[in-house]
C-alpha cells in the first residue's frame, strides 16, 4: 500500500536513483533544471511515495519569480517507479503537493508538461503564455495553476529561481524542522 | 426537523401505525457530508459507522466518496456490502481479537488503530505489512462526553508503540486522537496537534517517517447549545496544523459520526403518563414510550440533552422529570436538571425528540420489558 509523506534526508539517495531510472541523464539538461540547480526546494514541498520501506515516487516544488517579482512555485520533477505506474501514485503525489502548497500560502504553480495529463489537476496554458522559461522551446508546454484566484493575471516576463541557495553541508532535500532526524539517520 | 420527516410522520399516523420510531432524512446526511468536504477540502472523511450503520446511510456515503471508520468485522462487512472498497476502510477500534484482525486482512483492510505494543504484535502476525496509527490520550476538557482513558496511550508511549510496529515490519502511518464527543471548543484541537507534532519529531529522530494525523471525531451536531459551524472547525484545525507542523503538513483524516448523522434524525414518541408524587410536588413526572433502553442511552448522566418538541409548544412551561416506560428505576432521562415542558401536555400527546440520528437505533435493547427495538426509517 502506497503512502505519501514528506521527504527526509534519508530518502535522497533513493529519490535520485528513482529520477535516474525515470529520466536518465537527460534530466540534468532540462530547462527547468537550471532553475533548480544550487537551490533548496520550497520548504515542506518535497514529497515521496513509499511502498513499505521503498521510495516509489517523488515530486518537489521550487520557489520562483514568475516575472516582475510575482512569487510562484515550479513543480517538478514528478516521477513514479515503472513497476508502480498506472496505480494512481502520480495523481496522489500531485494532489498532496498542490494541497500542501495551498495550505502553506502559495498562490500559483507552474510546470513544464503535457496539458493532456496535467489538465486534470487544473493546469492550463491560459495565463502562462507571456511567461518565458529560459531554454524552453516548446512554449505551449509551460502550464500554470492558480491556487489563489487571479494569482497569474497579467503574468509576463522571465521566470527566475528565487529559492534559498543550497549549501554543500546541508542535505538538499531536508526540511527545517527535521534536521535532528538527518543526523540520526 | 425537515419537512420530509414531518410528512413521513403524518402519513404514518394516518395509516394508524404506532410505537416510537426514528426517522432519518438522508438529504441532511448528504448536506453534512458536503459541508465537511467543503470546510476541510484536503482531509479525507472516514465516517464513524458506529454512529448509525443503517445500509441506507452507508450506501449514500459510499456513493459520495466517503471512507469509513469501523469498530468490528461486522461493520467492515456492512461497509463492503454498501459498495465501498477495502482501501477506504480503517479498522479504528484499538481493541480487536487477533482472529478479527485476520478476517479484516482477508477482506482487504490494511489500516489499523493501535494504542499498545500487544495490539501491534497481533496486527504484525495477522495483518503483516499493514499500516498502523497509534491513538494517544489527550485531555479533552470542553467536551460534553469525555472519553476517559479507555483508548489511547500517553504521547511518550505512542513513540515506542510506533517504533515497535516499524521493527515488526508494519508501516507506522501516523497518530490519532479524540478531542471528546460534542466538542464545542475549537481550541481543543490545538493541544492535541502540538502533541501529534511532537510524536512526529521524536519518531523522525528514530528514523521513522510518519505521514498521517487522524483528527478523530467530536464534531458536534445541533442539540440545544449553539455549536460552532463546521467552517470554524476547519479554520481552527488548519491553524493548529500550520502552527505545530510548520510547512511539513501531514495527511489528515477526520472521523465524524454524530456530526454526520445526528441532526438528520428525529424520534417520535408518545406521552404514556403525566403524574406527581405528592399533592405539593411542583415538578411533574412525564413518562414517554421511549427511554434509556429504547434508544436514548446517551442521556446517561444527562450528558446529552435533546431538543423536544410537543404539539403544545407556546403554552406556559414548567419543569418535568422525564422518564422511560420500563420497570427499571434507572430508566430516567432528565431528573437532576429537569426539562421544561408545557403545563398543558397530556397523556397520548406525540412528542418529537430531535438530533437523534446518531447513537440511538443500535443502542436500543432487543426486548427489555418486552418492548421491541426502536423502529427506524431512512428516507
Amino acid at each position: 500500500m502506497v503512502t505519501i509523506r514528506n521527504e527526509t534526508s534519508a530518502d535522497v539517495r533513493a529519490r535520485n536513483a528513482l529520477l535516474d531510472l525515470a529520466y536518465g541523464p537527460v534530466r540534468f539538461k532540462k530547462p527547468s533544471e537550471k532553475l533548480r540547480r544550487g537551490r533548496l526546494p520550497a520548504d515542506g514541498l518535497s514529497l515521496v511515495a513509499c511502498d513499505g520501506g521503498r521510495i516509489v515516487g517523488t515530486v518537489r516544488l521550487w520557489n520562483v519569480d514568475a516575472g516582475g517579482g510575482r512569487p510562484a512555485l515550479l513543480l517538478g520533477p514528478l516521477a513514479v517507479h515503472p513497476d508502480w505506474r498506472n496505480r494512481g501514485v502520480g495523481g496522489e503525489l500531485m494532489r498532496r503537493a498542490l494541497r500542501n502548497a495551498r495550505l502553506t500560502g502559495h498562490r500559483a504553480v507552474l510546470l513544464v508538461g503535457d496539458a493532456d495529463y496535467y489538465g486534470r489537476f487544473g493546469f492550463t496554458a491560459d495565463k502562462s503564455g507571456a511567461l518565458v522559461l529560459p531554454g524552453l522551446h516548446e512554449r505551449h508546454r509551460l502550464l500554470g495553476l492558480e491556487l489563489a484566484s487571479g494569482a497569474l493575471d497579467g503574468a509576463r516576463g522571465l521566470i527566475a529561481a528565487s529559492g534559498r541557495p543550497a549549501r554543500a553541508a546541508r542535505p538538499a532535500a531536508s526540511g527545517v524542522s527535521f534536521h535532528r532526524a538527518a543526523r540520526a539517520a | 426537523m425537515t419537512e420530509r420527516i414531518r410528512e413521513f410522520l403524518r402519513n404514518r399516523r394516518a395509516e394508524g401505525l404506532e410505537g416510537p420510531c426514528l426517522v432519518v432524512d438522508l438529504d441532511v446526511v448528504r448536506d453534512n457530508y458536503n459541508a465537511f468536504a467543503k470546510a476541510l477540502p484536503d482531509t479525507r472523511v472516514f465516517y464513524a459507522v458506529k454512529a448509525n450503520p443503517a445500509p441506507e446511510v452507508l450506501k449514500l456515503l459510499a456513493g459520495l466518496g466517503s471512507s469509513f471508520d469501523t469498530a468490528s468485522v461486522a461493520e467492515i462487512e456492512m461497509v463492503l456490502a454498501a459498495g465501498a472498497t477495502p482501501d477506504r476502510i480503517s479498522y479504528g477500534n484499538t481493541i480487536k481479537k487477533e482472529r478479527d484482525i485476520a478476517r479484516a486482512f482477508e477482506l482487504g483492510v490494511r489500516l489499523f488503530a493501535v494504542d499498545c505494543k500487544a495490539e501491534v504484535e497481533k496486527i504484525a502476525r495477522a495483518a503483516p505489512g499493514s499500516r498502523v496509527f497509534c491513538r494517544f490520550l489527550h485531555d479533552c476538557a470542553g467536551a460534553e462526553w469525555p472519553l476517559s482513558r479507555k483508548f489511547g496511550c500517553e504521547p511518550a508511549m505512542a513513540i515506542d508503540v510506533l517504533e515497535h510496529a516499524h521493527r515488526l515490519g508494519l508501516v507506522p502511518h501516523g497518530v490519532s486522537f479524540h478531542v471528546g464527543s460534542q466538542q464545542r471548543n475549537t481550541g481543543a484541537w490545538d493541544g492535541a496537534l502540538a502533541a501529534a507534532a511532537m510524536i512526529f519529531r521524536e519518531c523522525a529522530e528514530r528514523g521513522i517517517s510518519l505521514s498521517m494525523v487522524n483528527l478523530g471525531g467530536g464534531f458536534p451536531t445541533k442539540y440545544l447549545k449553539k455549536v460552532p459551524t463546521v467552517k470554524l472547525y476547519g479554520n481552527a484545525i488548519f491553524q493548529g496544523l500550520r502552527k505545530h507542523f510548520g510547512n511539513r503538513i501531514p495527511e489528515t483524516i477526520i472521523e465524524p459520526g454524530r456530526g454526520m448523522v445526528g441532526n438528520a434524525g428525529t424520534i417520535e414518541a408518545e406521552v404514556v403518563l403525566v403524574s406527581r408524587k405528592s399533592e405539593k410536588d411542583e415538578v411533574r413526572w412525564v413518562y414517554l414510550d421511549i427511554g434509556k433502553f429504547g434508544g436514548l442511552a446517551e442521556t446517561i448522566d444527562e450528558s446529552i440533552r435533546y431538543p423536544i418538541r410537543t404539539p403544545r409548544d407556546g403554552d406556559k412551561v414548567a419543569p418535568c422529570i422525564l422518564a422511560g416506560p420500563t420497570c427499571d428505576s434507572v430508566d430516567v432521562l432528565y431528573e437532576k436538571n429537569p426539562y421544561p415542558l408545557p403545563v398543558s401536555l397530556e397523556i397520548g400527546d406525540r412528542v418529537l425528540i430531535e438530533g437523534t440520528g446518531a447513537y440511538t437505533a443500535t443502542y436500543s435493547s432487543v426486548a427489555f420489558n418486552g418492548f421491541a427495538p426502536l423502529q427506524t426509517f431512512h428516507i
